[in-house]
């Protein structure tokens, strides 16, 4: 097992107002899987990927990813997990404005131990001609290239992706999705995907369904097709 | 209506209470501050004035060498002047302090009573504030008076010696050794004759324009004079003892105002900053609301509330603490040293109005004009943030030759090169404001430490006129001619001191007089900085006793800290005087002259009574000083850490980015605040030499009132607290800041993201 | 003819990055119909909503919805325009982060004189529970259906929505829909939806398809489906 979740529970609020929005999750990925978790909005995707990313703490329960146990109260720790193994793409990209497409993605380079060729990087992901022009110059796909590039750098071992066809449109989305499909294949990256976009996980190893703060569903998928063959 | 958006004011003063929290502070300060002194000092001078009318203050005294009866002086001076007979007496009293011994006023000059009453008895005495607090004498009290055993029957204050001057050319009042007092008529009537001053107060019947009353005080000088009666005499005008703390009051009133004004500067300033940084946080939505219909009205409105509020609670509470104790501080300081009424309290509506109103204006003109011109913009770019001028983005420079981490620092600068901009600014007005308030203590430092250097000699004796038996003066004593003149000086007549120096002067040998002509003079350096005159520039100096209109030309600007002085030969000024040729009136010694007669000593200067005066001044301004230097060392750090901060705040979401990739905080520091802290450094440093020039050009004006001048002088000592304090402040709010970013639920940062 | 766009055309920027975004841009519907705008990204759509709401005006041509010529008003005029008539619903939902739900939506309906009932609507789009959140405590979802609700409030003659629905699952994506379609029917709100769900279209009285500035398809749908039987 690669990513290892036992009974992960997270509730927001306190009293009155505690809301359980993860409700006692397990599920287990294989080291180079490709999941989707689907659900409505709502059902606590995002809540699952940031706590598997590190970023929100949990209430209870165990998250491990190869053999390794996130440790809860640990912030010091969570962020050297997240430095030596995460990659995130976002659904709105978020690029830091001021640095160019290049240096987007070199501010992850230069954190972890091993780092890929940021050239050829830059021209697998078909942004070669870009590197120089700022976030605002490009369009919606560009920027989310960049992110993903800016995501891969690192050579992570896991890649976290919350939405990251959201605000593309068809054609866009399905490059992005044929890239990371690539990276999967190339790299042998573990990648956790959310969306709500059920289409998406026709791609996937493995589907999951989320559904207020509950695994109904987690089963693999029998007829897994390539990135360029889905259609929605 | 539009009670929705009301809801978000009090969630965003909260979200803000740091940013608007300091802004409070800062007026809150500066406001108390100010306007306690303003108020303090209004209200003394305004006791003062009503004094002067109650109690009817001269309009001048006369001392006769002989003793004349008050027909025959009315008949020689006219009818234009009201007379009365003040004569007095110096009688000892215990541990050799002197009581100055008058009997009660009827008309001129009537004392005002403190505390008990004026002597019903013959072995009660009046005696004036200070001289008893130093003495520790209470009502009831038995003091020596002479050689009769005397009861304090009341605290009283002269109207003529609101500082009690033994004479009138001293420097310093030292109520331990000199007191004035009033006792009964019958007691007075015992004391002997022979050793009186016989002098008389006069008070013109009509009201006279400045003109009329020098020419009324020339007559009565003539008159007097050729009488051969004339003893002493002092205009009201001139008379030190009085006119000391009206332009004290003016000066404190001066110093808090500019620093006011300064201070409102900065918090415009930093309304600016924050409503611009509002500003870019909200436009998406506020794009939203005009695009569905809001009117830019409302929502200017919307806006405006919160500055406006803040500001007017902040000035009002500002205003409260002034005027209900906070004006005891600079009062309690004047009457530390000086005699004169309680102040009454005062409120200039004007000045009020200025200072609530100034800073209000300021905030609503500026979140005027800052979110007025944003919202002209369409909604629609308001909605994509697009609120920038330049249409095209221009590709970036590749900067190869830096390494990443400089890349990144000097992009993140150049890109938000406004703020930076901003952020320099502000380092320079809050630096000035600090330099301000510390410069002040330090200026007057270095002019009490410098100030016995620049006397002449050790001692030097004012002589009313030249000594009948020079033998009594050592061979190597130099004596000079000194004079008044007046120049004009802002709309007001100031005092020049004009010293004829003799041909075989021995301390004063670098006045190059000898080579000057007649209507050439030498200035001083004091008084070219004062009236801003230079090397040939001619002034019109005048004699108010001869009518001298002496248009001289300034050969050359001298070195002479001592005050405002113009040199020449003392032939030429003997010669303008009207006087005989070896005149002198000044005389410049290593050391004591003993054997002087003193009836014709006007005053004995030494250097130690010439730093004590300074350090009196000091003393006086003490509570102003302390207050500009602590509030302007706090208002330096609120500015710092708001700006900081501001700088922090806008970075947030970048700096949460870079968390979620998995930087740590030192290297988040290095990418995004190194660069912050040291372009602060770097402004503090580099700015402190214009600071000092700016407020060395406002200085002057600052010192309007006094009739001296000392330069705006900043010791190393203050520079390195102002740049200690402003870098650590700024490391400190970054360290602090840095850790609360880590606060900051990454997941709320990201989500917010567009 | 409620709407009538003619020959409207417009620019940005100049020389060698001169965009044409509306280039002769012709087209009509009627009052109470719902129009689909189909295009890739790039080719004018938002630009043309937003020429429809009166927060843009074109370089030349006419735009007229009901009475109102947009393109003869001012400013003021405009803004008078879309608060009387006009419902905004963004890709991005922008809402006000420091009010709740129902006071997001409260701060459109105090500028409209006959605003629907707050709390129906909310019921309506499942916020009822969320009524006193605020936008950071919700899902991407739920914050859209906010942003929907703040549109409809002041129920609108013309509502306009630019991929509403891109953040959104299926299920939720039906449910704004069809609460789309009962607006539609009850008060005959005219609709104009932007969007690259193909399926989408499908609820549509008219489909327009736009192409580089250019409108290349203008057509009535003779198929139209209710919502329930959308393909998305």
């Amino acid at each position: 097992m690669f990513v290892e979740v036992k009974d992960l529970k997270k509730d927001y609020g306190i009293g009155e107002n505690i809301v359980h929005v993860l409700k006692g999750l397990n599920f287990q990925l294989e080291k180079g899987e490709i999941c989707t978790v689907l659900g409505p909005s709502g059902a606590g995707k995002s809540t699952l990927l940031n706590l598997i990313g590190g970023i929100d703490t949990l209430t209870s329960g165990e998250i491990r990813i190869n053999g390794k146990k996130i440790e809860l109260d640990d912030k010091d720790g969570l962020l050297e997990y997240r430095r030596d193994h995460l990659g995130f793409v976002f659904q709105f990209y978020n690029l830091i404005p001021d640095l160019t497409v290049k240096e987007n993605i070199e501010v992850c380079g230069f954190l972890g131990k091993k780092s890929l060729d940021i050239q050829k990087l830059l021209k697998d992901l078909g942004l070669k001609e870009h590197q120089n022009k700022y976030p605002r110059q490009l369009s919606g796909g560009q920027q989310q290239r960049t992110s993903i590039g800016r995501a891969l750098i690192k050579a992570p071992t896991l890649l976290l992706c919350d939405e990251p066809t959201g605000a593309l449109d068809y054609d866009t989305s399905k490059e992005i999705l044929e890239l990371i499909e690539n990276v999967n294949k190339e790299y042998n990256t573990t990648i956790l995907i959310v969306t709500h976009n059920e289409a998406i996980s026709r791609m996937s190893d493995r589907i999951i369904h989320l559904k207020d703060g509950r695994i109904t569903k987690n089963e693999m998928n029998p007829s897994k097709i390539s990135a360029k063959n889905l259609a929605w | 209506m539009k009670n929705v958006l009301r809801k978000r004011l009090p969630r965003f003063l909260k979200r803000n209470l740091g940013i608007y929290g300091g802004i409070a502070l800062f007026i809150i300060l500066v406001i108390a501050l100010s306007a306690a002194y303003v108020v303090g000092n209004q209200g003394i001078r305004k006791a003062f004035h009503d004094m002067e009318e109650n109690n009817r203050l001269e309009d001048g005294f006369f001392a006769l060498s002989v003793p004349m009866d008050k027909a025959e002086v009315s008949n020689l001076l006219g009818d234009s002047l009201e007379l009365e007979y003040q004569p007095y007496a110096d009688l000892l009293s215990s541990d050799e302090s002197e009581i100055r011994v008058f009997k009660m006023r009827q008309s001129i000059d009537i004392p005002f009573v403190l505390e008990g009453n004026l002597p019903d008895s013959d072995n009660e005495i009046a005696l004036d504030r200070l001289y008893c607090e130093a003495r520790d004498l209470d009502l009831g009290d038995k003091i020596l008076v002479g050689s009769e055993d005397m009861e304090v029957s009341g605290i009283i204050g002269l109207p003529e010696y609101i500082v009690s001057f033994k004479e009138l050319g001293d420097l310093l009042a030292d109520r331990e050794v000199f007191g004035v007092s009033i006792v009964s008529d019958g007691f007075f009537s015992t004391l002997d004759e022979e050793k009186m001053t016989y002098q008389y107060a006069y008070k013109f019947k009509n009201e006279l324009t400045r003109e009329e009353v020098n020419q009324e005080n020339r007559d009565i000088i003539k008159k007097l004079g050729d009488k051969g009666v004339l003893s002493d005499f002092c205009a009201i005008g001139d008379n030190n003892r009085v006119n000391n703390m009206i332009s004290k009051m003016e000066l404190n009133i001066n110093m808090a105002t500019y620093f006011m004004v300064l201070a409102m500067v900065i918090v415009a300033f930093l309304f600016a900053l924050v409503s611009v940084h509002t500003f870019e946080d909200e436009c998406s939505f506020v794009g939203v609301l005009i695009a569905t219909g809001y009117k830019k009205k409302t929502i200017l409105r919307h806006y405006l509330t919160i500055p406006v509020l803040v500001t007017l609670i902040s000035t009002g509470i500002g205003m409260a603490l002034a005027l209900s104790f906070v004006y005891k501080l600079p009062t309690q300081s004047v009457y530390d040293y000086y005699v004169c009424p309680k102040m009454l309290y005062t409120i200039d509506p004007v000045r009020v109005a200025f200072m609530i109103g100034f800073p209000i204006l300021a905030v609503i003109l500026i979140n005027l004009i800052v979110f007025g011109r944003k919202l002209n913009l369409t909604p629609l770019r308001l909605i994509r943030r697009d609120t920038k001028k330049e249409k095209r983005v221009k590709n970036a420079h590749e900067m190869k030759k830096l390494g990443f981490l400089n890349r990144f620092r000097v992009r993140t600068v150049v890109r938000s090169k406004g703020q930076y901009i901003s952020l320099i600014i502000g380092v320079f007005l809050a630096g000035l404001l600090c330099m301000f308030g510390l410069g002040m203590r330090s200026s007057f430092d270095k002019y009490i430490d410098s100030l016995p250097d620049s006397a002449v000699s050790e001692y030097q004796y004012v002589l009313k006129a030249p000594l009948p038996d020079p033998s009594v003066l050592p061979s190597d004593v130099e004596k000079d001619t000194i004079s008044t003149y007046e120049t004009e000086y802002n709309g007001r007549m100031l005092p020049v001191n004009v010293l004829g120096i003799s041909s075989d002067t021995k301390y004063l040998k670098d006045f190059n007089v000898a080579s000057l002509g007649e209507d050439e003079i030498i200035i001083s350096d004091i008084m070219a900085a004062k009236l801003g005159i230079h090397k040939g520039d001619t002034i019109e100096l005048d004699n108010k006793l001869t009518l001298h209109k002496w248009n001289a030309k300034i050969v050359e600007v001298a070195d002479f800290e001592l005050g405002v002085y113009v040199f020449t030969s003392q032939e030429t000024l003997n010669t303008y005087l009207e006087k005989e040729e070896g005149y002198y009136n000044t005389v410049f010694a290593d050391g004591e002259i003993s054997g002087i007669d003193e009836r014709f000593v006007s005053t004995v200067v030494t250097k130690e009574k010439v730093a004590d005066s300074a350090k009196q001044m000091k003393t006086l301004m003490a509570s102003l000083i302390v207050m500009l230097t602590a509030v302007g060392i706090i208002c330096y750090v609120i500015v710092m850490f708001m700006l900081t901060k501001m700088v922090i705040d806008k970075n947030a979401l970048n700096i949460s980015l870079l968390k979620v990739f998995g930087y740590r905080n030192k290297e988040v520091n290095k990418l995004y605040l190194s660069q912050t802290q040291w372009i602060i450094i770097l402004s503090v440093i580099l700015f402190l030499p214009l600071q000092y020039f700016l407020i060395g050009k406002i200085w002057p004006g600052m010192l309007n009132s006094m009739s001296g001048f000392f330069y705006f002088r900043v010791t190393p000592l203050v520079m390195a607290i102002i740049v200690v304090l402003g870098t650590a402040t700024c490391l400190i709010t970054n360290a602090i800041h840095v850790k609360h970013v880590r606060k900051i639920d990454m997941t709320e940062a990201l989500k917010n993201r567009e | 003819m409620f709407i009538e766009v003619k020959n409207a055309v417009k620019q940005y920027g100049s020389g060698e990055s001169l965009i044409r975004a509306m280039d002769g841009v012709d087209f009509t519907a009627e009052k109470g119909e719902i129009t689909v705008i189909l295009g890739p990204s790039g080719s004018g759509k938002s630009t043309l909503l937003n020429m429809l709401g009166g927060i843009d005006s074109p370089d030349s041509g006419l735009i007229r919805i009901g009475e109102t010529e947009l393109t003869s008003q001012g400013k003021s005029g405009l803004s008078e325009y879309r608060r009387k008539h006009v419902g905004f619903v963004f890709q991005s939902y922008n809402l006000i982060p420091d009010l709740t739900v129902r006071e997001n939506v409260e701060v459109v309906a105090d500028i409209s004189k006959d605003p629907l009932s707050i709390d129906e609507l909310l019921e309506t789009l499942n916020l009822t529970k969320h009524k006193h959140k605020f936008p950071r405590e919700l899902s991407g979802g739920q914050q859209q259906r906010c942003a929907i609700a703040r549109a409809l409030v002041k129920n609108p003659q013309i509502l306009l929505c630019d991929e509403l629905t891109g953040a959104l699952d299926s299920k939720s994506s039906r449910d704004v829909l069809t609460m789309l379609e009962k607006i539609n029917r009850e008060y005959k709100t005219t609709i104009v939806i932007i969007t690259h769900n193909e399926g989408i279209s499908q609820m549509a009285d008219r489909i327009i398809r736009i192409h580089d500035g250019k409108i290349v398809e203008n057509r009535m749908n003779s198929k139209k489906l209710p919502v329930s039987e959308l393909q998305i």
